[in-house]
Protein backbone atom coordinates (compact mmCIF):
# COMPACT_ATOMS: atom_id res chain seq x y z
CA UNK A 1 0.00 0.00 0.00
CA UNK A 2 1.12 3.50 -0.99
CA UNK A 3 2.17 5.58 2.02
CA UNK A 4 3.94 8.47 3.50
CA UNK A 5 5.71 6.91 5.51
CA UNK A 6 9.05 7.39 4.73
CA UNK A 7 8.27 11.26 4.34
CA UNK A 8 7.11 11.64 8.10
CA UNK A 9 9.85 9.82 9.18
CA UNK A 10 12.26 12.05 7.41
CA UNK A 11 10.84 15.33 8.49
CA UNK A 12 10.88 14.48 11.88
CA UNK A 13 14.83 13.35 11.44
CA UNK A 14 13.83 9.65 12.60
CA UNK A 15 16.18 6.67 11.24
CA UNK A 16 13.63 3.56 10.16
CA UNK A 17 15.41 2.06 14.18
CA UNK A 18 13.90 5.46 15.64
CA UNK A 19 10.80 4.70 14.37
CA UNK A 20 10.83 0.60 15.01
CA UNK A 21 11.63 1.82 18.43
CA UNK A 22 8.53 4.47 18.68
CA UNK A 23 6.72 1.08 17.65
CA UNK A 24 7.84 -1.67 19.00
CA UNK A 25 8.55 -3.22 15.89
CA UNK A 26 11.27 -4.28 13.65
CA UNK A 27 13.31 -2.28 11.70
CA UNK A 28 12.19 -4.50 8.88
CA UNK A 29 8.64 -4.39 9.46
CA UNK A 30 9.38 -0.63 9.00
CA UNK A 31 11.07 -1.10 6.10
CA UNK A 32 8.68 -3.21 4.21
CA UNK A 33 5.33 -0.71 5.01
CA UNK A 34 7.71 2.02 4.06
CA UNK A 35 8.34 0.41 0.69
CA UNK A 36 4.93 -1.15 0.27
CA UNK A 37 5.64 -4.56 0.38
CA UNK A 38 3.76 -4.90 3.67
CA UNK A 39 0.46 -3.76 4.78
CA UNK A 40 0.19 -3.72 8.34
CA UNK A 41 -2.67 -4.71 10.05
CA UNK A 42 -5.51 -1.84 11.23
CA UNK A 43 -4.05 -2.33 15.01
CA UNK A 44 -0.54 -0.83 13.38
CA UNK A 45 -1.79 1.26 11.48
CA UNK A 46 -3.62 3.12 14.09
CA UNK A 47 -0.23 2.99 16.20
CA UNK A 48 1.64 4.61 13.73
CA UNK A 49 -1.62 7.17 12.91
CA UNK A 50 -1.17 8.04 16.83
CA UNK A 51 2.29 8.72 16.96
CA UNK A 52 2.38 11.58 13.92
CA UNK A 53 -0.48 12.56 15.57
CA UNK A 54 -2.54 12.35 12.21
CA UNK A 55 -5.35 10.44 10.78
CA UNK A 56 -4.74 6.84 8.84
CA UNK A 57 -6.36 8.08 5.87
CA UNK A 58 -3.51 10.96 5.95
CA UNK A 59 -0.78 8.10 6.27
CA UNK A 60 -2.24 5.53 3.78
CA UNK A 61 -3.57 5.82 0.71
CA UNK A 62 -6.25 4.16 -0.45
CA UNK A 63 -5.94 1.42 -3.06
CA UNK A 64 -8.49 2.72 -4.63
CA UNK A 65 -7.90 6.57 -4.68
CA UNK A 66 -4.63 5.49 -6.31
CA UNK A 67 -0.67 7.59 -6.40
CA UNK A 68 -0.11 9.51 -3.02
CA UNK A 69 0.45 13.13 -3.88
CA UNK B 1 19.75 -8.27 7.68
CA UNK B 2 19.86 -8.02 11.50
CA UNK B 3 16.82 -7.43 13.92
CA UNK B 4 16.36 -7.36 17.44
CA UNK B 5 15.46 -10.91 18.87
CA UNK B 6 11.60 -11.02 19.81
CA UNK B 7 11.17 -12.80 23.16
CA UNK B 8 9.00 -15.39 21.26
CA UNK B 9 12.26 -16.77 19.97
CA UNK B 10 13.73 -17.57 23.26
CA UNK B 11 10.50 -18.66 24.94
CA UNK B 12 10.59 -21.06 22.08
CA UNK B 13 14.14 -22.45 22.22
CA UNK B 14 13.97 -22.60 25.95
CA UNK B 15 10.45 -24.74 25.17
CA UNK B 16 12.13 -27.32 22.45
CA UNK B 17 15.69 -27.93 23.89
CA UNK B 18 14.85 -29.64 27.16
CA UNK B 19 11.71 -31.54 24.83
CA UNK B 20 14.18 -32.53 21.87
CA UNK B 21 16.61 -33.57 24.85
CA UNK B 22 13.27 -36.23 26.16
CA UNK B 23 12.77 -37.12 22.33
CA UNK B 24 16.14 -38.45 21.79
CA UNK B 25 16.25 -40.34 25.24
CA UNK B 26 12.87 -42.06 24.25
CA UNK B 27 14.19 -42.86 21.01
CA UNK B 28 17.26 -44.19 22.66
CA UNK B 29 15.64 -45.95 25.34
CA UNK B 30 12.60 -47.78 23.56
CA UNK B 31 14.59 -50.68 21.93
CA UNK B 32 15.94 -51.51 25.44
CA UNK B 33 12.30 -50.99 27.22
CA UNK B 34 10.55 -52.90 24.80
CA UNK B 35 12.96 -55.76 24.90
CA UNK B 36 12.89 -55.56 28.32
CA UNK B 37 8.83 -55.06 29.28
CA UNK B 38 7.74 -57.15 26.31
CA UNK B 39 4.08 -55.30 25.96
CA UNK B 40 1.73 -56.54 23.78
CA UNK B 41 -1.71 -55.07 22.66
CA UNK B 42 -2.33 -51.50 24.27
CA UNK B 43 0.65 -51.36 26.26
CA UNK B 44 2.75 -51.13 23.37
CA UNK B 45 1.23 -49.45 21.10
CA UNK B 46 1.37 -46.96 24.54
CA UNK B 47 5.00 -47.46 24.66
CA UNK B 48 5.88 -47.41 20.77
CA UNK B 49 3.71 -43.90 21.18
CA UNK B 50 6.05 -42.42 23.52
CA UNK B 51 8.86 -40.62 21.43
CA UNK B 52 5.53 -39.23 19.53
CA UNK B 53 4.66 -36.78 22.15
CA UNK B 54 7.66 -34.78 22.65
CA UNK B 55 7.40 -34.54 18.73
CA UNK B 56 3.99 -33.27 18.44
CA UNK B 57 4.82 -31.08 21.47
CA UNK B 58 7.37 -28.99 19.13
CA UNK B 59 5.07 -28.45 16.72
CA UNK B 60 2.40 -27.24 19.68
CA UNK B 61 5.39 -24.72 20.71
CA UNK B 62 5.85 -23.45 16.90
CA UNK B 63 2.04 -22.81 17.12
CA UNK B 64 2.95 -20.84 20.28
CA UNK B 65 5.51 -19.20 18.95
CA UNK B 66 3.64 -17.79 16.08
CA UNK B 67 1.42 -16.61 18.76
CA UNK B 68 3.78 -15.05 20.76
CA UNK B 69 5.51 -13.27 18.18
CA UNK B 70 5.17 -9.66 19.03
CA UNK B 71 6.67 -8.29 15.53
CA UNK B 72 3.34 -9.01 12.87
CA UNK B 73 5.87 -8.87 10.16
CA UNK B 74 8.28 -11.22 11.57
CA UNK B 75 5.63 -13.43 12.34
CA UNK B 76 4.52 -13.08 8.40
CA UNK B 77 8.28 -13.79 7.13
CA UNK B 78 8.05 -17.21 10.16
CA UNK B 79 5.06 -18.24 9.00
CA UNK B 80 5.97 -17.90 5.11
CA UNK B 81 9.44 -20.29 5.98
CA UNK B 82 7.00 -22.75 7.75
CA UNK B 83 4.69 -22.55 4.67
CA UNK B 84 8.16 -23.30 2.45
CA UNK B 85 9.01 -26.22 4.13
CA UNK B 86 5.62 -27.60 4.32
CA UNK B 87 5.78 -27.55 0.94
CA UNK B 88 8.95 -29.03 0.15
CA UNK B 89 8.11 -32.28 2.75
CA UNK B 90 4.97 -32.77 1.23
CA UNK B 91 6.39 -32.65 -2.21
CA UNK B 92 9.01 -34.82 -1.00
CA UNK B 93 6.89 -37.37 0.31
CA UNK B 94 4.51 -37.40 -2.32
CA UNK B 95 7.03 -38.38 -4.61
CA UNK B 96 8.55 -41.29 -2.22
CA UNK B 97 5.52 -42.70 -2.29
CA UNK B 98 4.86 -43.17 -6.15
CA UNK B 99 8.99 -44.24 -5.93
CA UNK B 100 8.39 -46.98 -3.39
CA UNK B 101 4.87 -47.88 -4.82
CA UNK B 102 6.31 -48.34 -8.78
CA UNK B 103 9.88 -48.40 -8.29
CA UNK B 104 11.11 -50.30 -5.62
CA UNK B 105 12.55 -47.38 -3.83
CA UNK B 106 13.40 -48.66 0.15
CA UNK B 107 10.80 -48.03 2.65
CA UNK B 108 10.80 -44.40 4.95
CA UNK B 109 8.87 -44.57 8.15
CA UNK B 110 6.34 -42.55 8.54
CA UNK B 111 7.90 -40.16 11.14
CA UNK B 112 10.37 -39.04 8.32
CA UNK B 113 7.99 -36.69 7.52
CA UNK B 114 7.69 -34.54 10.44
CA UNK B 115 11.63 -34.94 11.13
CA UNK B 116 11.99 -33.89 7.46
CA UNK B 117 9.98 -30.47 8.11
CA UNK B 118 12.66 -29.06 10.48
CA UNK B 119 16.26 -29.19 7.92
CA UNK B 120 13.79 -27.59 5.20
CA UNK B 121 12.68 -24.71 8.00
CA UNK B 122 16.36 -24.15 6.76
CA UNK B 123 15.68 -24.18 3.15
CA UNK B 124 12.43 -22.12 4.05
CA UNK B 125 14.93 -19.52 6.09
CA UNK B 126 17.51 -18.81 3.27
CA UNK B 127 14.55 -18.47 0.48
CA UNK B 128 12.79 -15.97 3.09
CA UNK B 129 15.96 -14.27 4.18
CA UNK B 130 17.05 -13.98 0.40
CA UNK B 131 13.69 -12.37 -0.66
CA UNK B 132 13.96 -9.74 2.13
CA UNK B 133 17.95 -9.07 1.02
CA UNK B 134 16.87 -8.90 -2.38
CA UNK B 135 14.03 -6.21 -1.49
CA UNK B 136 15.93 -3.76 1.26
CA UNK B 137 18.62 -3.21 -1.34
Amino acid sequence: MINRLKVLRAERGWSQGDLAERLEVSRQSVNAIETGRYDPSLPLAFRIAELFALPIEAIFVSPSKGDAA
Amino acid sequence: MTRDRDPAELAYVRRVIPTMIVYLALIVALPFLIAWLRPTGPALWLIALLPAFPLSMVFWFYGQFFVELRDEYIRLLEIRKALIATGIVMMAATAWGFLETYAAAPHLPLFAVPLAWFPCQGIGALIVTASERRAMR
